[in-house]
């Protein structure tokens, strides 16, 4: 393993992958600062710019735009109380507070600190992982595929924002939209009402641009409230004051280790990522915590341990992707579509068939830890300025690359139609509360479920049966239908204990 | 009183789910070596119209948001504010963009969408529409065309 984390190292510390790298990190850190604009928009709308790039350094770029949000998001949540990003929500709650009391510089320090600690612990357990699951992964077949890509939406629908049951539709939905297109095992033609370009089915790239970019930008001009500017607390950028005590290292270091470890493990799982591993860490530390009456009140483990887990999670989020080919949200969806841009699937095999890719990409995530810590730490009072831009100016821009990068996708106008119609639809999930994340993952677990459905059932020549016999396959089926009738254990049980208690 | 936007959405989706089933069952379901094209779509689009009905009855018996409760008139006027943002704005900019592009050529058409939209729409003064118009629009240009190779129409009139 070694050899090869030294093959990935020569790849991701060539000039070309560094600055690719680099310029992914400061995206990813000025759209983090930005509120509103998450990774899911930016990486949709800066897709299709990574075309002429080979797909190593294409993937590094866009990885380095994911981790690079969640660092980023980190600098409003906590001078704003504006979290950049969903998944820095919890650390506005002992961030903004900590800042309040002038400790401002501390917090943005343990968090750069504790990001780089846990972006480099989610690293190297990836490096460890991914290659002996890829080699289980290949015991898989269509039924374990099947039930697995199950257990991986029921997980995005129990774990997600919002009502379970509107979850699940809007899901449905995406699977729904998935179907449109040629038939994957007979290639007749569905839904596409004669038309050639719709032949290959919807685009993802286009979808997504549509769904987060469009759909984002009419959400904002929508809401007049983050149209506005609001103040900065004031605080000193001097980089010794930045750097947190020997106090704050005592208090911190625990909920980092732990941040760390959570957030690596919930990052893997389906619908898991930056946003439950944060709020998870938040939760864990302030039950372990001897003064827990602190959190809300600045207390700095309210921000080590959740920022350390929200950039771990972004690790273990790349496993299932790299090993198994299955996103476990919408980003890791993205990713997957940046990959198959490239005529490259991620899966099992990527290993031996891509090696370099594979491990170009892992070892980037050092590389990429590295360039944020560096670039976090001098640069915060940079960083802010650009809360500052008015969406007025942003907006169009936006827009502008949008259109052009749908377009460029088939070189068909169409698509730009098709764009307009997802932003609407974005914009309108929103407004009636339904989160666009099981969607994103039903329209691309959609076509893989069914290739997979109708494979196993075509080699058991029709009998169900066969998604019972493997035991894979029996195990994902059995944890499905935990995850599923857990809500209603719960609730027997509450019951249970109000009656006995009364 | 139910739930408007639950009851709204969920009967929306049970259209949109009817709609599915009518196209899937024009497809054959089973063959002898298994499922075919039109199986699951129609058990996809049965499901939709299952939930979605499921979301029209909860919203009988989840209350209503306070914020939503409002007379008649304050309804109206909500819908007047709604059509005077900026969003039908940027959907018709949008539109006409994604119909003009292949006829009037990459440079005119992203003219039409970004004047528009920074001059008009968010009401910016002429200099800085003119400054960030022509700055994205040419930057814009040297990324995609220059840069990236993309072939962007150049329209009837020729140019870019």
């Amino acid at each position: 393993m070694i050899e090869s984390l030294l093959i990935g190292f020569t790849i991701s510390l060539s000039f070309q992958n560094i600055i690719y790298c680099f310029i992914g990190c400061s995206l990813g850190t000025i759209i983090g600062v930005l509120p509103g604009l998450g990774p899911s928009a930016t990486i949709a709308i800066l897709l299709t710019l990574t075309y002429k790039l080979d797909l190593t350094s294409s993937i590094i770029m866009l990885a380095g735009i994911y981790y690079g949000a969640q660092y980023g998001g980190t600098i409003t949540s906590v001078l704003l109380n504006i979290p950049g990003e969903a998944s820095t929500v919890v650390t506005c709650i002992d961030g903004y507070q900590m800042a309040l009391k002038g400790r401002a510089g501390k917090a943005l320090g343990i968090s750069v600190f504790g990001s780089f600690i846990a972006g480099t612990f989610g690293t190297i357990g990836l490096s460890l992982l991914a290659p002996p699951l890829s080699e289980l992964a290949l015991k898989f077949g269509p039924a374990e595929y099947s039930t697995l890509m199950l257990l991986g939406l029921t997980l995005v629908i129990y774990l997600g924002s919002g009502p379970p049951t509107k979850a699940i539709l809007i899901c449905f939905l995406g699977i729904a939209v998935a179907t449109i297109g040629m038939d994957p095992l007979t290639a007749i033609e569905r839904f596409t009402f004669g038309s050639q370009s719709l032949l290959e089915g919807v685009d993802v790239a286009v979808m997504i641009m549509g769904l987060f970019g469009i759909g984002e930008i009419l959400c904002m001009a929508a809401s007049r409230e983050l149209r506005g500017v609001r103040d900065v607390i004031k605080y000193s950028s001097k980089l010794r004051e930045l750097l947190p005590d020997l106090q704050d290292w005592k208090t911190s270091i625990m909920p980092i280790g732990r941040g760390s470890l959570l957030g690596f493990l919930v990052g893997i799982i389906p619908g898991g990522g930056g946003v439950l591993s944060s709020f998870a860490s938040y939760a864990m530390e302030k039950r372990v915590s001897k003064h827990p009456e602190q959190f809300g009140k600045g207390a700095i483990e309210g921000v080590a341990g959740p920022e350390s887990a929200n950039n771990s999670a972004v690790s273990g989020a790349f496993i299932p992707l790299l090993t198994l080919g299955i996103p476990t949200n919408p980003v890791m969806a993205l990713m997957l579509a940046g990959f198959m841009l490239h005529g490259v699937t991620p899966g099992p095999f990527i290993i031996k068939e891509h090696p370099g890719v594979f491990w170009g990409v892992i070892t980037s995530m050092y590389v990429g830890n590295v360039i944020l810590f560096i670039l976090n730490l001098p640069m915060i009072r940079f960083f802010v300025k650009i809360v500052e831009i008015p969406f007025a100016l942003l907006s169009p821009l936006i827009v502008l690359i949008c259109v052009i990068g749908a377009y460029s996708i088939n070189n068909n106008t169409l698509d730009i139609l098709i764009m307009l119609i997802f932003g609407v639809m974005g914009f309108l999930m929103r407004n009636f509360s339904y989160d666009p994340a099981p969607f994103v993952l039903g329209f691309i677990l959609g076509r893989m479920i069914e290739k997979s459905v109708r494979q196993a059932l075509i080699i058991s020549q029709g009998s169900p049966l066969c998604f019972f016999t493997s035991p894979i396959s029996m195990v994902f089926i059995v944890t499905t239908l935990f995850v599923l009738l857990s809500p209603i254990f719960t609730a027997f049980w509450k019951r249970h204990r109000l009656s006995m208690v009364s | 009183m139910a739930n408007k936007k639950d009851f709204s959405s969920g009967f929306f989706l049970f259209l949109v789910g009817l709609l599915f089933t009518f196209f899937s069952i024009r497809h054959p379901m089973w063959s002898k070596s298994g499922p075919d094209e039109g199986l699951f779509p129609l058990v996809v689009a049965i499901s939709i119209m299952g939930f979605s009905l499921i979301v029209v009855g909860k919203s009988f018996f989840v209350a209503q948001p306070r914020e939503r409760e409002k007379t008649s008139e304050g309804q109206k006027r909500k819908i007047i504010i709604v059509l005077k943002t900026p969003i039908i704005y940027y959907i018709m900019l949008i539109l006409v963009y994604g119909l003009l592009l292949d006829k009037m050529g990459f440079l005119i058409t992203s003219a039409v969408l970004m004047f528009p939209i920074l001059r008009f729409v968010e009401k910016e003064s002429w200099k800085v529409t003119l400054l960030v118009g022509f700055g994205s629009i040419i930057t814009s240009y040297i990324l995609f065309v220059r840069f990236l190779g993309v072939p962007l129409p150049r329209g009837i009139v020729g140019i870019w």
